[in-house]
Parts: C-alpha cells; structure tokens; sequence
C-alpha cells in the first residue's frame, strides 16, 4: 500500500543504492496512523521528503491483527523505505 | 496484502511471548522511481504576466528532476487562483497531487510582484508563502528566486536557476555565443568573435567562458570575460586549437591541438605559458574534461580503432579505456560530483544517445533522452542533471535516470551547451 502511495523521485544525490529512511509509526486497531516519528534519516533530504509525503497520503492502514495489540489501543510499525534496485546497481 | 501476510507472520512467531503492544518491522522497497506531482492551477493577476510565469514556472518545476506538473485539463478548479483555501485540499488529492501551488501576479511601475504559495497536500503545510519581486523586463528572476528558495528549505538542494547555459546559436548563418538561464530563459546571444563560435567552456567562477572562434581563419582559442564582454586570444598555433576546458582551480587549460602533428591534448595558463603535452599517441586525442579534484581528465580518443572514452591520471600519466560498448563515445564531460562520466553514444539504431560510465569503467547505460538524437552532455553545477543538444536544434535538460527530458529552447539552432557553475 505505502509502496503504491510513494513517488521516489530520482534524486539520487549519491548515486547510492543503499539510501535507507526508517520511521517509527504507531497504527490503531482500526488502521489509522496515529503518529509517526523519522527514526533514520536516509541523509539524503529529498529522499526522506517522499517518504513523509507517501505516509501522508496513507489514508488508513490494513486492520492490525488484535493478537498484535495485546490489549493496547494500538500497534508499532517501524518502516524502512529504500530506493529501486535494479537501476543503480 | 503484503503488509497484511506480514503482521500475520510476526503475529504467529511472537504471539506466545506477548504480554503488550509489539513492534513490527517491514521494509519497503520502491518498484520505481516516481517524480512528485505538482498541480499549478492558472495564476491570479493580469493575463499579459500570469500566463507567461506560469509557463517558467512550469518548465522549471520539470527541470529540477523531482517534480512533474499535472496537466490542467484534469483539475477540479483549474483557477486563476492566487491562493489555496485550507478546505479545498481535496480538489488536489483526487488527481493525485503531492503538492499545489496558487501564485498572484501584480504590477507596480516597472516592477512584477510574485506572491507564490505551495502546500504540501499530505501534511496540510504551507511550505512556501512569499512574495518576490523582479523587474518587468526579467521576471522570470521572481520565479527563479522562489524555485532557488523551495529547493534549498524543503530538498537541501543547490539553487538550481542561479546557474545559466552557455551554447552556441545559429544565427543567419553565423554560430555565435549565446547565454541563458538553465531553463532557457534572460536568453543574449553575444555577437562577435567572427561567423563561427564553437565549444564554449564556463571557468569555475563564471567569469569567463573559453570558446573558439574562426575570427582569423584558424579555429583558434580565445578566453571571453562575461563581465568586460572582451575577448583575449589564447592559443592560436597552427592547426587545431580546439574543446577547451578549464581545470577546477580555475588557473590552466586543457586544450587539443595539433601543433606537433596530429591531434594531441595540452595543458597551459591562461596567459598562454607554461604548455605542457598530457597525451602522446598515433591517434587523435581530444575533448578533455577535468575530474572534481583535478586528478584526472576524461578525454576521447581514436587509438583503439574507434572513437571511444579513456582516463588519464595526470600524476601517473597512466591512461585507462573507459568505454567499449559501440564504435563510437565522444564529447567525454566530468561530473562536477567525480561520480559520472557523460559522453555522446551512436547507438545501434544510428541515433546518438547520452551514455554515461563510472570514472572505473563501470556501469555504463544510455538514457533514453529526446527520442530524437542527443549529443554534447553537460552537467548541472551540483551534478544532479544534464543538458545536452537534440538533433531538432534545442536545448534539453534531463535528470539522471532521464526519466523526462524538458526543451529550453524553441525554434532550433542551438548546440554545444556547456552549464555554468552556480553564479553570484
């Protein structure tokens, strides 16, 4: 679904493919996002830019399943975003 | 779905030992690089100077690489609107828009003023709210200023349009210097310097612009400084003195010349002394073009048969074959980021292509370009674009993927461009 949302633009300031941006989202039991938090920035900021801008775009989440919350009200997600692979090995 | 399967999965292996809330991890990797969308309803303002900034505006979202402009024949309300209302971010988000831009256009006097605001639709924030100003004759520069400023806040990125593309204009039969912004814009074609005017070549300061010129019959050599509009013999031996290009320093030259013989690559000042011969070979050697740190220079040459791309280390004097795919790699320019290599292919198809090559020899691939035949790459100022001749006689600017590939120019006629290195 994020993968669908995100629009990697090709700002390949390094040229690298190992680029990795990885945020901490907290997802309720109905699917919503409830905050996120950039854990690592990838150091490239447009990079880092589109991944925000796809989890904004992220109207609602898959339901987490229940065993997963344990009797929280919600679930933690982090997500690691990397680019395609296949053009800049 | 994926997602799905992967909670399930982490669910089933940590079920038994979950007495809380557990952290998942999922790694997402993109299929494909994806610009984001910008939707630039019509401006606000007087028709003779919205429309005409709207278009620069346009272009230069395209240039940067890391927008593309959503067509307005799709949009909910395609304006004038001179500024987004908070409530109306979902007209935006139905057609897929990462970001929207409104913009009002006024005039007082002989001065345009630009008030420009861009939302980035996902968060609700107003990244950009501000009002430039320019003069009448050149305001595309309000555009300009707003561009270099979201780039530089929002991307870390180097101001793109503080930067300008020499190249070479026929004009009436004549191929003269002509100096642009980078999106084709503030264009002045610079008459002089005879009837034929070829491969210019920026100083690192963007002062001057090496070229050549048939002013006395020879392709001779001349330096011409952008801001006295002079222009100083330098080299003008017998034969060839030809595809300068200016070491990072600023302070030397290297230049093909045939002065020995055959076609063989020079390094001299700038007042001409201290020439020294960097190659030595049966073939022709020429087009250097220094790397970032003025270790090495790409160069073309001839002597494994076929024109093809070669490295020379100027401490060692060793030199290394870059390319070997096709039977034809000329026009070699240097990454100013020491990453790239870009140098014109004849592809099989008999088009030129852009080809690029690490400075190792590796990983070499062509990118799809105009579609006509592209020839002459020259790199942006921060490395992350290339602008290059098509064969319909304009201008292109692409991103290094070349996933799109934007005119500067219009009307043809134009060659040889070479980018300037960002300008005070």
């Amino acid at each position: 679904m994020v993968e669908s949302l995100w629009r990697t633009p090709p700002e390949i300031e390094q040229m690298d493919a190992s680029l990795q941006t990885t945020y901490l989202l907290r997802v309720g039991r109905a699917g919503e996002l409830l905050q996120k938090k950039l854990l690592v920035s990838s150091g490239n900021v447009p990079f880092d830019r589109s991944v925000l801008v796809a989890l904004g775009r992220i109207g609602r989440f898959p339901q987490p399943p229940l065993v997963l919350i344990a009797g929280e009200d919600w679930v933690e997600v982090t997500m690691s975003f990397t680019p395609p692979k296949g053009v800049l090995q | 779905m994926k997602r799905y399967r992967m909670f399930i999965l982490v669910a089933v292996v940590l079920a038994p030992c979950m007495l809380r809330a557990q952290q998942v991890h999922i790694d997402v990797e993109a299929s494909e690089f994806r610009k984001m969308r910008v939707a630039m309803p019509a401006y606000a303002g007087p028709g003779d100077l919205t429309g005409q900034l709207w278009t620069v505006c346009a272009r230069d979202f395209a240039i940067t690489g890391l927008f593309e402009v959503i067509a307005p024949q799709g949009y909910v309300n395609p304006g004038p609107l001179g500024e987004i209302q908070p409530g109306s971010l979902k007209d935006w988000t139905l057609i897929g828009a990462d970001y929207v831009v409104a913009a009002t256009v006024s005039r007082q006097g002989q001065t345009v003023l630009f008030r420009v605001q861009m939302i980035e639709i996902s968060t609700g924030n107003v990244i950009e709210r501000t009002t430039y100003t320019s003069g009448l004759q050149t305001m595309e520069r309000a555009v300009h200023a707003f561009m270099n400023h979201m780039l530089k806040e929002k991307f870390a990125l180097a101001p793109l349009f503080s930067s300008k593309i020499a190249c070479i204009k026929k004009v009436k039969g004549a191929k003269q210097l002509h100096v642009m912004w980078c999106d084709g814009t503030g264009g002045t074609t610079i008459k002089g310097g005879g009837s034929l005017v070829l491969n210019p070549a920026w100083s690192p300061d963007g002062k001057r612009i090496a070229l050549v010129t048939y002013y006395r019959n020879n392709p001779d050599l001349y330096v011409f400084d952008t801001v006295s509009f002079r222009l100083n013999l330098l080299a003008g031996l017998k034969g060839i003195n030809i595809t300068p290009a200016f070491d990072p320093g600023g302070t030397r030259l290297a230049v093909t010349q045939s002065s020995d013989g055959n076609p063989e690559i020079y390094l001299m000042n700038l007042d001409g002394s201290g020439r020294t011969r960097l190659t030595n070979s049966w073939a022709t050697d020429t087009s250097p073009s220094f790397s970032p740190d003025g270790r090495s220079v790409v160069f073309c040459s001839s002597r494994a048969g076929n024109p093809h791309i070669f490295l020379l280390d100027l401490a060692t004097r060793k030199v290394t074959r870059l390319t070997y795919e096709g039977k034809y790699n000329t026009e070699p320019v240097f990454s100013p980021r020491g990453d790239l290599v870009a140098f014109s292919h004849l592809a099989g198809d008999g088009k030129y292509r852009i080809g690029l090559v690490r400075p190792d020899g590796s990983k070499f691939r062509v990118l799809p370009g105009s579609g006509l035949s592209d020839e002459a790459p020259a790199f942006s100022p921060d490395g992350r674009l290339i602008a290059f001749a098509a064969a319909n006689g304009n201008i292109y600017v692409t991103d290094l993927l070349g996933m799109a590939a934007v005119p500067v120019t219009t009307g043809g006629g134009f060659s040889e461009p070479a980018w300037s290195p960002f300008l005070k």
